[in-house]
């Protein structure tokens, strides 16, 4: 069953002092499969981004990732993790930086160069190799990011609000990238506050004060919710969500 | 009006970051405080030996009595002038062994009264007197210049002179007492007549003889840049990282964090190494600086002390939440470094309720070290005391900073 998983959680649960950022998650993510973690900011996206990469010990609960116990040292060599700053170093060029990511995954020099340049042709850098980072655009550091992420050729790439803040011309080159990606094989768990984004995913999970409060297809969603569009599947969950507490 | 509006938004973005205010109130209080009490009394509880083999007993010629003997000591004389609080002094009779303990760093002057001080004091001033009343048995007499005899005092101060400060509080303090007892024997009229002061003192350095002041410092200027240098660039480096996510994105990746650790540390220290490097060659090409020992034993002290500083930083950066922050800790460690580390001011010209502290500062013992290499020409065996509470603060901290990188990656 560990196969058919890229993500698997059971009651994972994290708590900052009285604050519960996740509660009880039971989150299944497919391989191959674009998973958007929809939901708006402080609904516990990012909590659950980090106690996958293994950045924060859980209060509760377990997790399986690409088919390691959480937390497996194995993992990180899996996993692709692209935060929600743009976490590259500005004061080195893109090469550099690839290379610095690259040979910490334990990639070969020859390997990483080689990678890079496939890297840089899907994120379109190429002609921007040789500048510092902190010489690009905001949304070539964003690209830059992306392929960092990207370097090792990761099974499961986790993506803390890749399009935040993105102008959507960019967003739509983000997506045209994840797309991309996902054809070649990789899971990619991606988490948004944009609706408009899940119907982009093959599954979506709508988060609310630390729990999914469903999941599925963009359209069972919507067909759950009696709603015509996520957005009013979202506000719809949310307020049962509400009734119920 | 928008002047205004601006000025006000900084203050109101102060209000919001407590950690900074707490840091703009005491950074100045600490300044001050640190000065004030540091440098508010004179040089005191110098380190000093006494062999004191003075008689105290004086064969001299009277006009009433002929030749007389004398009992009066008069080095115990010369030893109360030295006052209470400059010297903290210690008694042996064993020369040979005050000499040795000279040699192995436990004191900074042996000060040697031979067996006819008193003797030769008492005829040098009857030389210049021709004749003086004194109190024997009761009475005035008149004690009588001796024909020409030996010249000199025989008292011998052997010094350290690898702390020249030191080494100069510590002659100063001795003529102060030396001419104090000339005069009082002499009489203000001898004084005012003849303006001599008493005979020059025979000193014997035992280290860094032709050390200047310069000397002194320059190993203080090689530890303090060092400091200076690496406990800006990893809190400022190490907070950028954090702020920007790069921290967080690393320990995603399959890196342990001792090998994170070490590999920061295996770069500031190579940095500050370069530094210190920099520094030595300088002082040696331009100014000639004296270089009595191992550079090689140098560099390594200065590995260790940086591996413990880089540690400390890594643990401070856990608390800066931005640059401003990391700079305002950075001081923290510079100011105190500065002032109370012997870096340029000896630890006995502090404040005494200063000097605990400045024990619990390594940078304390990196600088003893450095000077003990440079002007005494020491090897590893002669700073073992100072490697080891270096070598002790950075295991502590190398391993602190590993355990906090390991709090943060909980898969590592």
């Amino acid at each position: 069953m560990e196969r058919e998983w890229a993500i698997r959680t059971e009651g994972l649960t994290k708590r900052f002092g009285r604050l519960t950022a996740v509660q009880e998650l039971a989150l299944e993510v497919k391989r191959g499969e674009i998973y958007g973690l929809i939901g708006p900011n402080g609904s516990g996206k990012t909590t659950t981004m980090r106690l996958l990469c293994g950045l924060l010990r859980p209060d509760g609960g377990t997790s399986w990732v690409v088919g390691y116990r959480v937390p497996d040292f194995h993992i990180l060599h899996r996993i692709g993790y692209m935060p929600q700053e743009n976490a590259v170093y500005p004061d080195l060029t893109v090469q550099e930086n690839l290379c610095f990511f690259g040979r910490l995954q334990g990639l070969s020099r020859a390997a990483v160069r080689a990678r890079a340049d496939e890297v840089l042709k899907l994120v379109e850098l190429v002609e921007k190799r040789a500048e510092l980072a902190r010489n690009l655009s905001g949304g070539m550091q964003r690209r830059l990011s992306l392929a960092v992420a990207l370097i090792h050729q990761p099974e499961l790439l986790l993506l803390d609000e890749p399009t935040a803040g993105v102008d959507p011309d960019l967003r739509a080159l983000f997506w045209d990238y994840f797309k991309q990606l996902a054809r070649g094989g990789i899971t990619i768990l991606i988490s948004t506050h944009y609706l408009e984004e899940a119907s982009r995913c093959t599954s979506v999970g709508l988060m609310s004060q630390g729990q999914l409060l469903g999941e599925g297809t963009p359209q069972e969603l919507e067909a759950a919710a009696h709603a015509k569009t996520l957005e009013e599947a979202f506000l719809t969950l949310v307020g049962k969500e509400r009734q119920g507490q | 009006m928008k002047v205004l509006i601006v000025a006000r938004n900084v203050f109101r973005r102060l209000k919001h970051d407590l950690l900074t205010v707490l840091m703009i109130g005491t950074i100045p209080l600490l300044f001050i405080l640190l000065f004030g009490y540091a440098f508010s009394g004179n040089p005191s509880d110098i380190r000093v030996i006494i062999v004191n083999q003075d008689m105290g007993e004086i064969s001299v010629r009277t006009e009433e009595f002929g030749q007389v003997q004398l009992e009066r000591k008069i080095s115990t004389e010369l030893i109360d002038g030295f006052g209470k609080r400059t010297f903290r002094v210690r008694y042996l009779d064993d020369p040979a062994k005050a000499e040795r303990e000279l040699q192995e760093g436990h004191a900074w002057a042996v000060i040697r009264f031979q067996s006819d001080f008193s003797q030769r004091f008492l005829n040098r001033i009857l030389a210049i007197k021709g004749r003086m009343a004194y109190s024997y048995r009761g009475q005035i007499v008149h004690l009588l210049a001796p024909p020409a005899g030996a010249k000199g005092l025989p008292l011998k101060i052997s010094i350290d002179r690898s702390n020249v400060p030191v080494a100069q509080t510590i002659v100063a303090t001795v003529e102060r007492s030396l001419n104090g007892i000339f005069f009082t024997y002499l009489g203000a009229s001898a004084n005012a007549q003849n303006g001599t002061a008493a005979e020059p003192l025979e000193i014997e350095y035992v280290y860094a003889a032709q050390a200047g002041l310069l000397d002194y410092y320059s190993p203080g200027v090689i530890g303090f840049a060092v400091t200076v240098i690496t406990s800006m660039l990893t809190l400022i480096s190490l907070v950028r990282e954090e702020k920007n996510d790069i921290l967080e994105r690393l320990l995603s990746f399959p890196i342990r964090p001792w090998q994170l650790s070490l590999g920061y540390t295996l770069a500031f220290t190579a940095i500050a190494l370069l530094q210190a490097l920099e520094v030595i060659l300088i002082a040696y090409l331009l100014f000639r600086t004296m270089f009595a020992g191992s550079l090689l034993l140098m560099l390594f002290v200065i590995i260790v002390y940086t591996v413990g500083l880089q540690g400390m930083g890594t643990l401070l950066s856990g608390l800066a939440k931005n640059e401003f922050q990391a700079v305002q800790f950075a001081l923290m460690i510079i100011i105190p470094g500065l002032i109370l580390t012997e870096a340029f001011w000896p630890i006995e010209t502090l404040s005494p309720a200063l000097r605990p502290l400045a024990y619990a500062i390594p940078l304390t013992y990196l600088n003893r070290a450095l000077r003990a290499i440079m002007l005494r020409g020491w090897g590893a065996g002669g700073i073992s005391l100072e490697l080891g509470i270096l070598a002790l603060f950075a295991a502590a901290m190398l391993a602190l900073s590993i355990a906090l990188m390991k709090r943060r990656a909980y898969t590592s």
